[in-house]
């Protein structure tokens, strides 16, 4: 079978959900000799069906968090074929939380579909100070940041962490995205954040935009 | 503002020709009433603590002692489900339905502490206290689990019959049925899907119904069975009173439903329907569904799995719009809710809330099947006169026949 075969084959298995095909394909991708940046590639094809499904209501929630356990199974059978230096991910995202928030199935998803469609993710976790905030940003030089928040009453210390950002003087540095049940349009940019995504699949399209203009960082 | 002793009957204000229990009746049945009725805290339409306690400040009243309830952290613990409202709160409101579930017969102790404060509850759930929430801790208790075995083996699963008691509700839902009150019987804990994922963890569980099937029937069903024989305590004491069961199972996200209707049909509904047939023969009561977020998509499936009322219609949510839903499934179905909580609650004034109430009546009290309430939980962002603002407006806006 051609490589171009067993990467269809690959793909297919994401999109159909199928595990242990998807691993099987991935295997014999690996051992046929290609590089583990074409099933990357492959796989972020995948993803964005599986985006394009969600879109058009054939695939839910659900189908979401399966297709990204299967993309996570699959970049960690990648790890060790990876040389570190030579990496190539699609942009870098801090995501985390809003301070005071402890709720994180939203966001997990988004981190694991980001994953997925081959961005580098740092996750903070649950009710991440905006101090930790800060010092990831310093730290992991993302381009990215994302911020959840699932209550009304959460979603207003969003405004705390993107202050924050401006104080230390690095709100230049990254696009800020935000998301979570109670969010809209305008409150974003009321608090001064870059975009807000309604769902998962809207958030890794702004994302996706970002990197492939290139303005990653913001001027 | 009056004190009100426990045994006292319904008051029937000026206007009205119906006990409360009489009222919602016909609101259940499809047929106008004297007016709309409201809901909070008398079924599954909830308020969070820290509202509450602005609330009764606001209204000059006290805390009393049962309202709050301390937990080795320090941190409040009566599950969120079980705000107690005070009665005077109760009748300020106009509020005709009032709670009866299964007790803890002792004083709360986690089943398990961990160093972090996080520990195990009486459901067998992982959680931690956080500022405003008990919320779901990772990992969850099953979640590391690989066998049937070892996860039906849990030592924290619940066992009803040992961990709880229904001592005495016979009686208090005998008196408050005599006071003229829509008795509701409320179980602890959410449905077969929701108590699943809080055991196994939400992706670990998604995961089961897709690549583990016999994992997650096997969860599937230790829940189920847990349900039922909940169910099963309760309504043996008080099923011949009950206006209304509720039950809990959250299906939706804010913008759509989080399981295809292929996995919903082959897994939950089988199970939705067993409990649903199970709490009908034990009482002529209707079954109050709490499922939140965007549940459009299994509205269809609710109904024909024997739900009679759906809480909460969040109107942020597409395709969660009252009026429409009212149109397509109103001969059926009863909707609790529709007043937005997430935007109108906590950010708008006074008049914007009765704004609210007024669209909300509009949109579904024609020929009964609506009881206004809240869209979600009353958060801690929402101020006590928004709250009055809600249930003053009922009361002035919902005589029918509507005019408004």
């Amino acid at each position: 079978m051609s490589g171009a075969e067993v990467l269809e084959r690959l793909k297919n298995s994401i999109v159909e959900l199928n595990l242990d095909q998807t691993l099987v394909a991935a295997r014999e991708a690996l051992s046929s000799g290609l590089s583990p940046y074409d099933l990357m590639e492959a796989m972020r094809v995948a993803s964005n069906i599986v985006g394009e499904k969600f879109e058009s209501c054939e695939y839910f929630i659900s189908e979401l968090v399966v297709a990204g356990s299967i993309m996570k199974a699959v970049t960690d059978l990648l790890k060790p074929h990876l040389s570190k230096g030579d990496v190539k991910y699609r942009g870098k995202v801090v995501i985390g939380s809003a301070p005071g928030d402890l709720h994180d199935i939203g966001k997990n998803l988004v981190a694991v579909s980001l994953i997925g469609a081959g961005f580098e993710v740092v996750d903070l976790g649950i009710d991440v100070s905006p101090d930790r905030f800060i010092q990831a940003v310093k730290d992991e030089q993302p381009n990215i940041l994302g911020i959840s928040a699932l209550t009304s009453t959460t979603m207003m210390r969003i405004g705390e962490v993107i202050e924050a950002l401006r104080s230390a003087s690095i709100r230049g540095r990254v696009r800020v995205i935000l998301g979570g049940a109670p969010l809209t349009e305008d409150f974003a940019r009321s608090v001064g954040a870059d975009a807000y995504a309604k769902d998962v699949v809207q958030g890794l399209r702004i994302c996706e935009g970002w990197v492939s203009e290139g303005l990653s960082k913001k001027g | 503002m009056e004190t009100v002793s426990r045994g006292e009957k319904a008051t029937i204000y000026p206007g009205e020709r119906y006990t409360p229990r009489e009222r919602v009746w016909r609101i259940l049945d499809h047929q106008e009433a004297d007016r709309v009725p409201a809901e909070l805290g008398g079924c599954l339409s909830f308020m969070m603590k820290q509202s509450y306690f602005n609330l009764k400040h606001y209204l000059h009243l006290p805390i009393i002692f049962k309202e709050i309830d301390y937990w080795p952290g320090g941190t409040h613990y009566t599950p969120w489900w079980t705000t107690p409202i005070d009665e005077r709160i109760y009748r300020r409101f106009r509020i005709d339905f009032r709670p009866v579930s299964i007790r803890l017969p002792r004083p709360f102790i986690p089943q398990k502490l961990f160093p972090d404060n996080s520990f195990i509850d009486e459901c067998g759930f992982h959680r931690k206290a956080g500022e405003i929430y008990l919320e779901f801790a990772n990992p969850a208790p099953l979640e590391h689990m690989d066998t049937v075995d070892e996860i039906l083996n849990d030592p924290y699963w619940p066992d009803p019959e040992k961990d709880r008691s229904v001592e005495g509700l016979d009686r208090k839902a005998k008196r408050l049925d005599e006071a003229g009150y829509a008795v509701c019987c409320v179980a602890p804990m959410g449905g077969p899907f929701e108590t699943s994922w809080q055991r196994r963890g939400f992706n670990k569980f998604i995961e089961d119904l897709y690549l583990r099937p016999h994992i997650a029937n096997a969860i599937l069903d230790k829940a189920t069975k847990i349900l039922i024989q909940m169910y099963g305590m309760m309504l043996d004491q008080i099923g011949e009173y009950c206006t209304l069961v509720g039950v809990a199972d959250d299906m939706g996200a804010q913008t759509s439903g989080l399981l295809s209707l292929k996995i919903y049909r082959q897994f939950i509904k089988p199970r939705h329907k067993m409990i649903y047939d199970f709490i009908h023969k034990k009482t002529a009561g209707k079954i109050y569904l709490h499922s939140c977020g965007n549940v459009e998509m299994y509205i269809g499936d609710f109904i024909e799995e024997g739900v009679d009322v759906l809480n909460p219609v969040q109107p942020e949510c597409p395709d969660m719009d009252l009026a429409v839903l009212k149109e397509k499934y109103g001969d059926k179905l009863t909707f609790c809710g529709g007043v937005s909580s997430q935007r109108v609650l906590p950010r708008g004034t006074p008049a914007d809330v009765e704004a609210e109430v007024v669209r909300v009546l509009k949109a579904g009290a024609a020929g009964g099947g609506l009881i206004v309430a809240p869209g979600h939980i009353i958060q801690p962002d929402v101020p006590p006169w928004n709250v009055c603002a809600l249930y003053d407006s009922v009361i002035k806006h919902g005589f029918y026949p509507i005019k408004i």
